[in-house]
């Protein structure tokens, strides 16, 4: 059965003047993931979010949304409808968006700016309003106006706003930011609920590395514009593992001595020259000795592994998949 | 565009603003009849001199010219002065740019923008619901001004042509603010900043006519016979006459406005649609 996608996108680039703020991002969303998208301030998680959005035009590259492709060329585009719309901008009715910091009337109350947006995008009943209130916490807020909300409850309100249409996907851009970690506990709680409940996929930003790794089934990792690498929860998982780390001559003679002699299962082969062992990690000496005796070259043996956010600081910035620790 | 066009109409209504710039446009025209007739009042010995700071100077005054300041004007060179002197234009401008601009201010035109409508359509909206707002506001003042006129200086000076000549100038005033409106929100599209565009708007309201009149004099001495002022909105605005509105008075009006539209409608949607949110 081949993999269903929400979001694809073909080497999207966004150009201001000379400078590459998005270049060739190649991204896939799988549909009913909570997709974490990892980047340093100024690395186009925003630029690539308005993309997808539909608030800004991509300088090359093809999105697809919901198995609806782009044209290639923004300002060329010819497949559109009587009113101007192309195939794509028709899928993204199936989109919430929170980009930035949430759209908002500062002098209308939340059910005002609820009711400016109901109207907008031609909802008919009008109960979605308090039902969405509810849903994020901002039922008791009656005539306040947003001007005086705290900066979470803005943030509520705009993950209402974008909850309105009862979207398929949501994006959000870096939504707990200033938030403090009751806070972030209530979106992240909230954003766990819209995954589970009503099978929302979620495209997410943050610079808050560790409470992103407790939603993220996927990642991706943005650096200077470019996407440097998607992979899975449970890839990352194995990356961080701890294990020792041996890098023999021969991993053929090593693993038979490792599962003859030492009775140790648990391990892989992921080089040509190395084998990462997983368990009895406090026999490590007692290992290289068995390897040695065993007549296995051993050039080196070291205990590896890495919390998450040393490992996305690793990826982020100048230092290398796997440091040692 | 339904939708689009039914959520402007509820942030109309429950926009402060625009019943704070409506209120204070009304309030303008009330206190400055009100200071005609206190200046009558002064001038007819009523009231002294200098009453709440007026002071009426009477050397000039004429041998055998009526003492009474009201004699010496009528209701529609006022309402001349509020529609075509600047007046309605400069409240028309500064609510539009708070109208368009504010969709940027705290990001609300994120709300709209890629959910399913072309930006044309979404551009066009706020155009419309602009122009409409600008026709409201100058109706008000009008209708401010006349009746505020009528009661301070009395039914008796309504001359039988008062209401035909009225409606006239009326019709082909609001006719050109269609084109002034589209102007303004364009420019607020174009700055998406308050200050820039509220800026721009009223250098455009106050003094583009004197710089229009500059250049027809600057084509005169270069013997071009070409007169930018017979073009531009608000020079059109402040010469329309108030009495003998002729077909060929309405056709220019006309041509102006469609002219205006058409640009500022084309430019302020390619910019949209083109521009980044």
């Amino acid at each position: 059965m081949s993999m269903e996608y929400v979001l694809r996108t073909h080497n999207l680039t966004k150009t201001f003047g000379k400078h590459k703020a998005v270049y060739n991002v190649s991204m896939n969303v799988r549909k009913g993931d909570i997709y974490g998208f990892i980047g340093k301030n100024g690395a186009g998680k925003t630029t690539f979010m308005k993309m997808v959005s539909g608030l800004a035009n991509p300088t090359e590259g093809t999105i697809e949304l919901f198995g609806e492709k782009s044209e290639q060329m923004y300002s060329k585009r010819k497949n559109i409808d009587l009113f101007g719309r192309s195939k794509v901008e028709l899928q993204r009715k199936r989109i919430g968006c929170l980009i930035e910091e949430p759209g908002y009337y500062p002098g209308m109350t939340a059910a005002e700016n609820m009711e400016v947006v109901r109207r907008n995008l031609g909802i008919a009943e009008k109960k979605v309003i308090p039902e969405l209130l509810h849903f994020v916490g901002l039922t008791d807020t009656k005539r306040k106006k947003v001007k005086y909300f705290s900066m979470g409850m803005k943030q509520r309100l705009g993950i209402a706003i974008a909850l309105m249409r009862n979207p398929d996907f949501l994006i959000l851009d870096e939504p707990i930011n200033g938030l403090d970690p009751s806070g972030i506990k209530e979106i992240r709680d909230l954003l766990i609920k819209l995954n589970r409940e009503r099978q929302i996929t979620i495209l997410i930003s943050s610079h808050i590395l560790g409470e992103l790794s407790k939603v993220a089934a996927r990642y991706g990792i943005i650096r200077d514009g470019s996407l440097i690498e998607e992979f899975d929860a449970e890839e990352l998982e194995d990356r961080c593992k701890r294990c020792q780390k041996v890098v023999v001559d021969d991993t053929a003679a090593a693993a038979r001595i490792l599962e003859e002699g030492l009775g140790i299962r648990n391990y892989d082969v992921p080089d040509r020259s190395v084998i990462r062992i997983f368990e009895r990690l406090e026999e490590a000496a007692d290992i290289n000795k068995a390897l040695i005796t065993g007549g296995v070259a051993l050039q080196e043996s070291m205990l590896v592994g890495q919390d998450l956010e040393g490992y996305f600081m690793d990826l982020l910035g100048d230092g290398a998949i796997g440091t040692k620790r | 565009m339904n939708n689009l066009f039914s959520a402007e109409l509820y942030k109309w209504k429950k926009s402060r603003g625009f019943y704070v710039c409506l209120l204070s446009a009304v309030c303008c025209i009330v206190i400055i009849w009100l200071s005609f007739l206190l200046a009558d009042r002064i001038e007819s010995g009523q009231i002294e001199n200098g009453t709440m700071g007026i002071t009426v100077s009477q050397e000039t005054l004429e041998e055998g010219q009526s003492e009474s300041f009201l004699d010496a004007i009528d209701i529609m060179q006022i309402v001349q002065t509020f529609i075509g002197g600047g007046f309605s234009t400069l409240f028309i401008a500064i609510f539009i740019c708070i109208w368009v601009i504010g969709e940027y201010g705290k990001g609300a035109v994120k709300n709209v923008v890629g959910k399913g409508y072309s930006r044309n359509s979404i551009f066009l909206t706020k155009y419309f619901s602009s122009i409409l707002i600008s026709l409201v506001l100058d109706i008000a003042i009008v209708i401010a001004s006349v009746l505020t006129g009528m009661a301070v200086m009395g039914t008796a000076r309504i001359g039988e042509n008062f209401f035909k000549d009225c409606l006239a100038y009326v019709g082909v005033q609001l006719m050109l603010s269609v084109a002034f409106s589209g102007i303004i929100a364009a420019i607020g599209e174009f700055t998406r900043n308050l200050a820039a565009g509220i800026g721009i708007s009223i250098l455009l309201t106050a003094l583009s006519s004197t710089f229009a009149n500059g250049l027809d004099l600057l084509f005169k001495a270069m013997h071009i016979d070409f007169r930018v002022s017979a073009y531009w909105i608000t020079n059109v605005i402040e010469n329309c006459p108030i009495e003998g509105i002729n077909i060929d008075v309405v056709g220019s009006a006309i041509a102006v406005t469609i002219m205006w539209t058409v640009i500022s409608l084309f430019a302020g949607m390619v910019h949209f649609h083109e521009a980044d949110v």
